[in-house]
């Protein structure tokens, strides 16, 4: 006989409190004043807002990884006035940087969605894996512990059962929970061992008996039904057949021009996608002291690809669009065999001009050639 | 699909007709999320099919004049409302357009809707389905379904507006049968709590706001007459006037350098609050200092083809402006 592990919803808020002690806690917050939803600690949730772990958040949780701006290390410029051709620079200690206090904290992210698990999924193979690796995201991302719930709610721009994933999608979560009403159970468990600990420290929250065949039932049914709806909003995507039509397509001018039309380059839809990883390198000096700082970036922007020379290869709107969306879903496939795209829906959602990444890949996709 | 209102029907009809002389025309169209509307590019007769009009159709496509008529050759049709034809006289008054290459094709306004305001008022949840009738918004989410008043939720700028059926700038006028039936309010009547706050206050007011800025520049790209998008100071390499950070340091920078910019030419069309994803009030900004700019200078943007604006220009001496008083 099978087993069913959950906790009651209604212990849900001690669970969390308790948490919180010996771990940071990220969830989703909504703000009362505007109802905006995003990953805020949960030491901020107070009486002007509140957890909602039904919604999808306006911004995605890669902030928690990859911060819009980081500072990377510190410098001091030194110079003795009777050696006045000589500067020297001190670096200070970038160590200390990478696992300064609120790096190295334990850190539990609590309701992410599936779609989102698989963004992390695409960081860690940008800056986890691979030859190069980000020292700065390893050491958040290594503390971080994802407890996602699964979603019996899809919207109507959600599209992971497109691109891949579906809404009750556990592979990349450490804890993959399904609502059953009136409690939170365990469908899926991976093998940290610093998850263990959590559950261990948190035992008293979680019940255990055996499973009716009725409970099944619904389980099976939650999840299909889903699906169902998921799977609804877009046709399933076959990622080789796209990358290869996205290449063929590629110097189909004056129809990317078309379909880019309404586009007005602004980082929005970037911003709030849970993959998009561009940054760039910077240094600011004030005085004789200075920090480098690696912040956020977005390739619809025209400066991105501008040159030292004032030659800039992707000038126009509708070149940097098609870089995107190759990027997305040709690019990195042809890289890691993996989308770029979770189907969270974000850039459908914040677009101030109703651009709809699936109604552009339909309309490559149609193209004849 | 709702069915063609009158003034859509007319709307096409003059599309029609004007359409061989046009190279393009940018209209609006359904979009798949509820309550909301596209633009729409129509190259193709068969195209014009697709055009709607309604009380959801808020974008200010005058976003558009600039840059397409520097990148096509031909005319371009544009469907603005009464207001937005304000940015369109901007663009003319500061040369910034040529009065020939736009066809500004104005249709009577019965007020539009604001997204945020609904989405504010049903606590941020995410709309599943909804529909508009008889100045009644039904909307569903994922538990609940909820009746609006129409009449609460239009534009701010709706409440103010006088000129719904009298467009000051137009090449063809369609009439709409339904007429703006809205409460009015006073102009800049939202700024009078405002600047009853300290200085004080009224700095922690705008730190908070523009903490939230994630420099995504959508407010400034969406923006009719912030042409200088691709050439922008706030990302400048060389001078390297502003870090490219995003922190409320910068963020408060980059705005402050936008809020000068449109300084006396904003024609507050609001679609930089629209567009902002972290909820800004950029607005109120911008109708501080055009308030501030018509008591100076008697100026409002967005009326007058041959007025230039004041701060694009000086005179000797200012009426409204006392110097002796200022040293």
């Amino acid at each position: 006989m099978k087993t069913l592990t959950y906790i009651k919803k209604e212990n849900l808020n001690t669970f969390l409190e308790k948490l919180n002690k010996n771990y940071d806690v990220f969830l989703p917050v909504q703000n009362k004043a505007d109802g905006t939803i995003n990953f805020e600690s949960l030491d901020i949730v107070n009486d002007n807002n509140v957890i909602n772990l039904k919604e999808k958040t306006r911004k995605s949780p890669k902030s928690l990884f990859f911060p819009p701006s980081e500072n990377l290390f510190e410098f001091e410029y030194k110079k003795d006035i009777k050696k006045p051709d000589i500067m020297e620079i001190k670096l200070l200690e970038s160590e200390k940087m990478i696992s300064d206090e609120t790096n190295s904290r334990k850190k539990v992210i609590f309701g992410i969605k599936p779609c989102d698990t698989m963004a992390v999924k695409c960081l860690d193979l940008v800056f986890g894996e691979g030859e190069k690796k980000d020292p700065y995201y390893i050491m958040k991302r290594k503390n971080t512990i994802l407890i996602s719930i699964g979603c019996s709610n899809v919207f109507p721009d959600c599209f992971c059962t497109s691109v891949g994933g579906n809404p009750f999608y556990f592979d990349y979560s450490d804890l993959g929970l399904i609502d059953m009403g009136q409690n939170l159970v365990i469908f899926k468990l991976s093998e940290r061992d610093d998850l263990r600990k959590l559950l261990d420290e948190c035992n008293e929250f979680f019940e255990e008996r055996e499973i009716n065949s009725d409970e099944e039932i619904e389980i099976k049914k939650i999840i299909s039904e889903s699906e169902k709806k998921c799977s609804s909003n877009w046709e399933s995507v076959n990622a080789e057949d796209i990358a290869l039509d996205m290449e063929r397509k590629f110097s189909e001018e004056e129809m990317w021009k078309n379909i880019t039309r309404k586009c007005i380059s602004c980082a929005a839809c970037t911003y709030v996608c849970p993959t998009c990883v561009c940054f760039n390198i910077g240094d600011e000096q004030t005085g004789m002291k200075g920090e480098r700082y690696k912040c956020w970036d977005f390739c619809t922007n025209y400066y991105y690809t501008l040159e030292a020379s004032g030659h800039n290869p992707r000038e126009k709107i509708y070149q940097r669009y098609r870089n995107k969306i190759n990027c997305k879903y040709n690019y990195f496939y042809k890289r890691n065999k993996n989308l770029y795209c979770v189907g969270c829906g974000r850039c459908i959602d914040v677009c101030p001009v109703g651009m709809d990444i699936r109604e552009i890949v339909k309309h490559v996709r149609s193209l004849q050639k | 699909m709702q069915q063609e209102n009158s003034v859509e029907k007319k709307l096409k009809e003059r599309i029609r007709d004007v359409f061989d002389d046009l190279e393009l025309v940018i209209g609006y169209c359904q979009s798949k999320i509820p309550l909301k509307v596209n633009p729409l590019f129509i190259q193709r007769k068969e195209e014009i099919d697709d055009l709607i009009f309604d009380n959801l159709c808020i974008n200010n496509l005058a976003t558009y004049s600039y840059f397409l008529s520097n990148e096509l050759k031909g005319k371009i049709g544009i469907v603005l409302k009464p207001c937005d034809t304000r940015s369109i006289t901007q663009l003319i008054s500061e040369e910034l357009l040529n009065k020939d290459r736009v066809k500004s094709i104005v249709v009577g306004c019965a007020g539009i809707l604001d997204y945020k305001k609904i989405v504010k008022e049903i606590g941020g949840l995410k709309i599943i389905s909804a529909d508009i009738k008889d100045e009644h918004i039904r909307i569903d989410t994922i538990d609940e379904n909820f009746t609006l008043e129409a009449k609460n939720f239009y534009a701010d700028k709706c409440y103010t507006c006088n000129i719904y059926d009298n467009p000051p700038y137009y090449d063809e006028f369609i009439e709409n049968d339904s007429k703006l039936n809205i409460e009015p309010r006073k102009e800049y009547e939202d700024l009078d709590e405002f600047e009853k706050l300290s200085l004080e206050e009224i700095n922690s007011f705008w730190d908070l706001q523009f903490s939230n800025c994630i420099r995504c520049y959508a407010c400034r790209n969406i923006c009719p007459l912030e042409v200088c998008r691709d050439k922008c100071i706030a990302q400048l390499d060389v001078p390297h006037w502003q870090s490219q950070k995003i922190n409320s340091a910068e963020g408060k920078f980059f705005q402050l350098i936008r809020a000068f910019h449109l300084a006396g030419r904003c024609t507050e069309c609001g679609e930089c609050e629209r567009v902002c994803p972290a909820n800004i009030q950029l607005l109120k900004l911008m109708k501080k200092i055009n308030k501030d700019v018509l008591k100076l200078f008697n100026y409002r943007p967005g009326f007058n083809l041959d007025e230039k604006p004041p701060l694009l220009t000086f005179k000797n001496v200012e009426k409204n402006i006392k110097e002796e008083e200022l040293i």
